[in-house]
């Protein structure tokens, strides 16, 4: 019976495990930081062999790395920091698939604002903008992406936004190619790390298809708790009225008159 | 040698144009750089624009001091037991680019692009408008408050970090200086994000520092309105500028003069209250607490007596003139002056 059991409490854990994998039917990348100056690249679910990462100085040409079972890992020089563009690639005549992210290596670099300027892959999601050393993309935020193909924009263009354990979003492209996403509520609120602010990856992915050929983009990255999670205002404001309790004795007169 | 380019102008009002823009700058100037850019120029501002402000221009050098001593040099020598030359070059680099923003200006960026600081003196002209009571510092405090800037950059910026970073305290003390700087409520809340006016309810070291952090800024905003430069007397930065005051060329010196120690019209103007300016001890007029704003060149009565020099170049100088026209505009303690108005016909009459 015992046995019996086991077997069903693993097969259970089983089915959790597949579908907490589920939210998103797209191959996922894993990044696994290593320091300021370097990170760890997986592809989930994709036979992909060879990284491209795109530095945030155009000038600099782009590194191409092979990709081994263990993934590919990244390290920058010291000046040649901040966001990098990682994209994954695969081509046939039929369809062109591209799975890109960015990470921040936090090691001084140019602005990314030409590498995102510059066209990576035929049809993009371009974030506009990234958000800002020491901040993330966070629950109930509403952030803008910018949708090229051959680096004209895409009005009216269906894009969905998988996140885990949380619906899929369908959204659409302004009159400009701009998105508006907000992100849905947090599901997971421990963090992988103890310093670390949780964060869980989503993915916005929209195709297109061109004459015989299909495009379709992925760009994941990841996103946080709303702003307000484990904090109280009422608390914050409560305290800092008794701080200014306490400036406003020094309002009084002094006795004698002397300041 | 004499330049004299800003006298023909009012350097109060030159001061407060400065300040606005770096207001502008320093809170809301990633909206006008544009995001990346101000990420580029920060990291050693030394003036308190709040890393936390999303829509700053370029954000203090103590987010990164904290940082780097934190996750870079106490984690590594909990893993380790030591540090070699490339745990500590981040710090280094840090304090390099610091040096290099500083050397421009020295300690003026508390006087002139601080917003905290510029905030601080627009409530206490605002008080002096309200005529509101003036307090300065009680006699025989002030060395002790002097005292205080030392201490919390030592513990704030540098202990509680590396403290932290060795795990033993949370994680917020990894940022304490951050955790209780007033300028992080104040610029976030100018950008109408009330996320760091909540209390963090984390643990233990969120909740301490969260406190006196609301404290310290609900203290700050009211008081200054009746006392000068409240929070600058104890900040942190004031101190991490004073450590390096000597080497950079802009600087305020006097040419001694024989009322030099008797009208204390300079010592009264200073927001930061020293009495050092105006002693006869030349080599101490610049003083640690000097913010390089020039409220004592400008209410000093006498020819070229106290100077504003960049190197060999005299950039401001006091005269009486500008004394004197300063003087019909403010008392030198920043109230305003009273005009008793009195009706002639009535006077005559009787």
């Amino acid at each position: 019976m015992r046995g019996i059991g086991l077997l069903i409490f693993l097969g259970l854990f089983w089915i959790v495990e597949a579908k907490a994998s589920e939210w998103t039917p797209y191959p996922l990348i894993r990044k696994e930081s290593k320091g300021r100056d370097q990170v760890r690249i997986q592809v989930k679910e994709s036979s992909v062999t060879e990284l491209a990462i795109y530095p945030p100085d155009p000038s600099t040409s782009v590194m191409r790395m092979p990709m081994s079972a263990d993934g590919a890992t990244i390290k920058v020089n010291q000046g040649g920091g901040n966001y990098h563009w990682i994209a994954v690639q695969t081509d046939s005549p039929r369809e062109t698939f591209t799975l890109a992210t960015v990470h921040y290596f936090s090691v001084p670099g140019v602005s990314p604002a030409a590498m995102l300027a510059a066209p990576k892959s035929r049809l993009e999601i371009i974030p506009q903008p990234l958000p800002r050393e020491f901040a993330t993309y966070r629950a109930g935020e509403r952030w803008s992406f910018q949708l090229r193909f051959d680096q004209r924009v895409v009005p009216d263009q269906l894009v969905i936004l998988f996140t885990p354990g949380q619906p899929e979003q369908r959204l659409f492209t302004d009159g400009k190619g701009i998105l508006k996403v907000v992100f849905p509520p947090f599901g997971e609120q421990k963090s992988a790390k103890k310093d670390r602010r949780p964060v869980q990856p989503f993915q916005l992915v929209v195709e297109r298809v061109e004459g015989v050929k299909k495009f379709t983009t992925v760009f994941q990255h990841e996103y946080g708790p709303a702003p307000l999670v484990g904090r109280d205002p009422v608390m914050g404001w409560l305290v800092a009225c008794l701080g200014m309790g306490a400036g406003f004795l020094l309002w009084r007169k002094p006795r004698g008159g002397a300041v | 040698m004499k330049m004299g380019f800003v006298s023909g102008w009012s350097l109060a009002r030159t001061r407060f144009l400065v300040q606005m823009v770096m207001f502008v700058v320093t809170v809301y100037g990633g909206v006008v750089i544009g995001p990346y850019a101000a990420d580029k120029i920060s990291t050693a501002l030394p003036a308190l624009s709040c890393v936390y402000d999303q829509k700053n221009g370029a954000y203090c050098a103590l987010r990164p001091f904290q940082h780097q001593t934190s996750h870079q040099v106490g984690a590594t020598l909990a893993k380790t037991g030591s540090v070699d030359w490339n745990v500590l070059k981040p710090l280094f680099m840090t304090l390099l680019a610091f040096l290099a923003f500083f050397v421009v200006l020295n300690k003026a960026f508390c006087g002139w692009v601080c917003p905290l600081g510029a905030t601080q003196e627009f409530l206490y002209a605002i008080g002096r408008r309200l005529r509101l009571v003036s307090r300065g510092l009680p006699g025989g405090w002030l060395n002790r408050v002097r005292a205080v800037k030392w201490l919390v950059l030592l513990l704030f910026v540098f202990v509680l970090p590396l403290a932290a970073g060795l795990g033993w305290l949370p994680h917020a003390a990894g940022e304490a200086w951050c955790r209780v700087c007033p300028s992080r409520l104040l610029t976030t809340l100018l950008t109408g994000d009330g996320e760091q006016m909540a209390l963090a309810m984390g643990d233990a070291g969120d909740i301490v520092l969260g406190v006196i952090g609301n404290f310290l800024f609900g203290f700050v905003v009211i008081a200054a309105f009746v006392v000068r430069q409240p929070f600058c007397r104890i900040c942190p930065m004031l101190a991490l500028q004073a450590i390096f005051k000597r080497i950079a060329p802009l600087r305020l010196t006097k040419n001694l003069h024989p009322n030099c120690g008797r009208c204390h019209s300079c010592h009264a103007a200073c927001p930061m209250e020293i009495p050092e300016v105006a002693s006869r001890e030349v080599a101490t007029v610049f003083h640690d607490d000097c913010t390089l704003c020039g409220r004592c060149m400008e209410f000093c009565p006498q020819q070229s007596v106290l100077q504003l020099r960049c190197g060999p170049f005299t950039l401001y100088h006091s005269r009486p003139e500008t004394f004197r026209a300063r003087s019909r505009e403010e008392l030198a303690d920043g109230s305003l002056r009273q005009v008793t108005l009195t009706n002639r016909n009535k006077t005559t009459g009787s």
